[in-house]
């Protein structure tokens, strides 16, 4: 997916144009360049924009007969149509709606399904990276880690970190406020002084 | 030759890997933003300017959810969206003459 690069010399609307509207003659066919004006609806006598781009990259032959009756005419070489092969493999490898597949990370593993070693690891070193980021006490790691380790399956797994977000969506943060919870609490009914 | 346009909100190749990539999850899913960036290869920021174009047009729709510290931006394509590609990919098709684009 990150590989598919459109060579923006074919890209350019203009010119994707001209090369294809070259590319369906049969090869080495050449246009007058009064044809090619008026097959990319361009009107009679208006620069065609964009040759100039592809005559320099070596993708079209432009030709200039002189005479009584000047003439221009276009060719695709077969670099210009190589590149227009290129181009549209390119094209073909975005992904398409026929294809609608769903990337797997996106879609957590059925609940029934058995969890392996690298499973349960993954998923303790997980909530380890909660504990770090404040997500948990250190009793409810220990707790979790516990069921983390001894599950098999990802249902359990899921379970063991039910109210947690995911961390490739939340990764690690700094200078997080330190959590609410993570202060040591004082049991209710017993004040400090009164009892002594 | 017809002379249908190509959408130029689309035809930007990153837009339009970026509204392809959406279009490939069945309709009515979301992605996530950290997901899309990962998929397309971007920064934030080049990723966010070219999201405000596509939902500008009413072609993506984000959905910005907030869950106590952290938030979360998910992305869609909308239907307007998915018919903008759809009118993009015929106009290519059209342009490349048929087969190109089908088979390999």
């Amino acid at each position: 997916m990150r590989t598919v690069a459109l060579d923006p010399l074919i890209h350019n609307p203009q010119q994707l144009r001209i090369v294809a509207t070259l590319a369906a003659l049969p090869d080495g066919d050449t246009l007058s360049a009064d044809r090619l004006q008026a097959m990319i609806g361009l009107p009679s006598g208006s620069p065609i924009i964009g040759l100039c781009e592809l005559g320099h990259a070596g993708y079209v032959q432009v030709n200039m007969t002189s005479g009584d009756k000047a003439q221009t005419t276009v060719t695709l070489t077969g670099q210009g149509r190589a590149a227009l092969d290129r181009y549209t493999a390119a094209l073909a490898q975005l992904p398409t709606a026929a294809q609608a597949v769903r990337p797997p990370e996106d879609k957590p593993p059925a609940p029934g399904l058995r969890a392996g070693d690298a499973d349960r690891a993954a998923a303790a070193a997980a909530l380890g990276e909660h504990f770090a980021q404040g997500r948990l006490t250190l009793d409810e790691l220990s707790e979790r880690l516990d069921a983390t380790l001894t599950a098999t399956t990802h249902g359990e797994l899921a379970q063991a970190a039910r109210d947690l977000p995911d961390l490739t969506v939340f990764p690690a943060r700094v200078g997080l406020p330190p959590r609410q919870r993570a202060r040591p609490r004082h049991k209710p009914g017993r004040v400090p002084g009164i009892h002594a | 030759m017809t002379d249908e346009a190509l959408d130029p909100l689309i035809h930007v190749p990153t837009r339009l890997k970026i509204v392809a990539t959406l279009a490939a999850l069945p309709e009515g899913d979301t992605l996530s933003f950290t997901r899309l960036q990962d998929m397309i290869g971007l920064t934030p920021g080049n990723l966010i300017i070219h999201l405000r174009k596509l939902e500008e047009a009413d072609y993506i729709a984000s959905e910005k959810t907030r869950n106590g510290t952290v938030s979360m931006t998910t992305v869609a394509l909308t239907g307007h969206g998915r018919k903008a590609l759809d009118n993009y990919t015929r106009a290519l098709r059209d342009l490349l003459g048929g087969d190109l684009l089908t088979g390999r």
